[in-house]
């Protein structure tokens, strides 16, 4: 004689779950739903790695884990999250926080090694002639401050504006202003001094 | 901004453009994402965080003095425990796949004894000084998980993770249906996943089935001696008993409506001769001397195709690759179109791996993968010939392999080998 016990886990929702608004996907993701977080990837990972990207510079291989590392944060955190409607602009500042962080460990990585070269570098370009401009770009990048760097990056490389940075990154307009203002003049300084990329810039230019 | 900084911004913009079309090139595994994020997050317990922060200046410095000392006394006397795959050293990291035929035991030094049947795919990720993590890819594993008071054992099948601490269980995970069955003999576990919550404990006599997006329905028998005789079973279909772990057997693991398991004093005592008897009893040495004396060269001309892979396997197990490789070698020669003839072709690679000779190997798992439309382990042997391929240095062989790796199997296990393959080939071998 036996028993059958059904738990009372939640029914999957009845429509195609790619079409659930994000209040719907909060809801799932607190719920730890299995459809909620292929949703959020799916919806999401290009953000996230767009993000990665900007910041990081990083090649394919090491940005698989960072994203994974992301959303692995995400789902671990989503109670934090009250709002539906900043969903995407609380991944990116995981995202953000994430990238930090491995900068940070980079750095220590660097130092305890006596060795200017960080373990891996290769970021995706889809032009081959980019490939070595970026190097230097994010060469450069990695002698800034992370804070300022980060500021640097999504401003100047990705576009946005500094009130997107300074939701990005947690702190206000004004501090963006400052860190963007300090980075732009490390960042040209050092730029002035590397012929290679001077000789990039000329050409991207004229092109 | 003067007018160079200027054109530094643009030329910072191209170059964000150019990693736009680069991150449209890439593959997005958002499934396998998903899934890790869901076993690393949602299957953590949950911890309470108090405000503990004035406690902590006076416990800090006196507690991590104490586990200074603790560990340096305690870590001079322990071990990680380690586990013989039929017979030979295993370690960390290491892959168990069970062809067909033979069950595959994996005998741990505490005594614990893990037992992966036919067609099982799995891997013990890490081993610590009071038990193991294993990762079941595939199939089906019985464990006998001895009972320490400190030992602590999982098992993660997908975004399922079986915790154990000392118990008889079995745990089947299908990847096609993505669903977790585990049947508990003895003791207790606890299954996190997805849809579990916190966590669901599972007693002995209890069979857990879930899927990753599905209801969890738990199946819970009631010992036959509290049974009403010759009652139906309800709800669940009657499984083999665990004939892989013969030691103890559970009157809970059965149904009672189930033959009842024979008792010593109505089961004489055979004693074992043939080959077969030695090998179906785990005694592969005593099976390959029986198996001499039987004429290994007869044996290997006349047995059928399952005996054949049941004696390679037994010799491989006895540390004779040599007769391992004849009776793989002629139950492919004598029996091509069978379908054991594929299993023979993939432990033949694996048999080549372990003596040390990875062309042959190489060139076993490809006709392995060449032979069959849908071999039943594909990915294996895919993942076998990157590996083979990166090990040994033959940068086209592995840029194919890991290619065709990913083509099949994106999310698979090794598809992390498989990019990094890829992304250490230089562009002109890429494109050529």
């Amino acid at each position: 004689m036996s028993k059958v016990v059904r738990l009372p886990t939640p029914p999957l929702p009845a429509n195609d779950a790619s079409k659930e608004d994000d209040a719907r996907l909060l809801q799932g993701l607190r719920e730890r739903e299995p459809w909620a977080a292929a949703v959020i990837v799916d919806r999401y990972i290009d953000h996230v790695r767009h993000v990665l990207v900007r910041v990081m510079g990083v090649g394919e291989r090491e940005l698989d884990d960072l994203v994974q590392e992301v959303f692995t944060r995400a789902l671990a955190g989503v109670h934090q999250l009250s709002f539906a409607g900043a969903l995407k602009s609380w991944l990116t500042s995981i995202a953000v926080f994430t990238g930090r962080e491995t900068i940070r460990r980079r750095s220590r990585w660097r130092w305890l090694h006596f060795t200017a070269d960080p373990p891996e570098r290769e970021a995706p370009h889809a032009s081959p002639e980019i490939s070595e401009a970026a190097h230097v770009v994010y060469a450069m990048l990695d002698q800034l401050p992370v804070n300022e760097r980060i500021v640097f990056a999504l401003h100047a490389i990705d576009g946005m504006a500094a009130h997107e940075v300074a939701a990005a990154c947690g702190v206000s307009v004004p501090t963006v202003r400052r860190r963007l203002a300090r980075a732009e003049r490390r960042f040209y300084a050092l730029a002035a001094k590397h012929e290679a990329l001077s000789a990039w810039v000329s050409q991207s230019c004229q092109s | 901004m003067n007018e160079e900084n200027l054109q530094l911004h643009e030329a910072l913009r191209t170059l964000a453009a150019d990693q736009d079309l680069a991150l449209a090139q890439m593959p997005r595994a958002t499934d396998a994402i998903a899934e890790e994020a869901m076993r690393r997050a949602w299957t953590k317990r949950t911890k309470h965080r108090r405000p503990l922060l004035p406690y902590f200046a006076v416990a800090g410095l006196a507690g991590a003095a104490a586990f200074a000392v603790a560990f340096l006394i305690l870590r001079s006397g322990r071990k990680d425990l380690h586990f013989e795959v039929a017979g030979r050293a295993g370690q960390a990291g290491a892959s168990v796949t069970a062809v067909a035929g033979t069950p595959l035991p994996l005998q741990f030094s505490d005594g614990s004894k893990l037992v992966f049947e036919p067609g099982a795919q799995a891997r013990v990720s890490r081993l610590t000084d009071n038990g193991a993590e294993l990762l079941l890819e595939a199939g089906r594993l019985v464990a006998d998980v001895r009972h320490t008071g400190e030992a602590h054992w999982s098992v993660s099948a997908g975004p399922f993770k079986v915790l154990v601490t000392g118990t008889r269980f079995a745990a089947e995970w299908v990847p096609a249906t993505r669903k977790l069955s585990v049947e508990m003999f003895e003791g207790s576990v606890l299954v996190e996943g997805p849809s579990l919550g916190a966590g669901l404990a599972l007693r002995a006599g209890e069979t857990l089935e879930v899927g990753a997006s599905s209801l969890a329905v738990v199946t819970r028998t009631v010992k036959a001696k509290e049974a009403a005789p010759l009652a139906p079973p309800v709800a669940s279909e009657p499984r083999p008993a665990p004939a892989s772990i013969p030691a103890n057997p559970s009157p809970s693991a059965t149904l009672p409506s189930e033959n009842p398991a024979p008792t010593p004093e109505t089961t004489p005592q055979r004693p074992l001769s043939t080959w077969t008897d030695w090998a179906e009893s785990g005694r592969y040495g005593e099976a390959l001397k029986a198996a001499e004396r039987e004429g290994f060269a007869r044996l290997c001309a006349e047995l059928d195709a399952e005996q054949l892979l049941a004696l390679g396997d037994a010799a491989r197990y006895a540390s004779s690759p040599s007769r391992a490789r004849q009776a793989f070698q002629s139950l492919v020669r004598r029996f091509p179109r069978d379908q054991r003839s594929l299993d023979a072709r993939f432990a033949l690679g694996r048999l080549e791996s372990e003596v040390g000779d990875p062309q042959v190997a190489a060139r076993w798992f490809e006709r392995y993968l060449t032979t069959a439309r849908k071999p039943p382990l594909a990915e294996e042997a895919a993942g076998r010939l990157v590996e083979i391929y990166d090990h040994i240095g033959d940068r086209p062989a592995a840029t194919r392999a890991a290619g065709a790796y990913l083509e099949r199997h994106p999310g698979g296990p090794r598809a992390g080998l498989a990019r990094k393959v890829l992304a250490s080939q230089p562009a002109a071998d890429l494109e050529r």
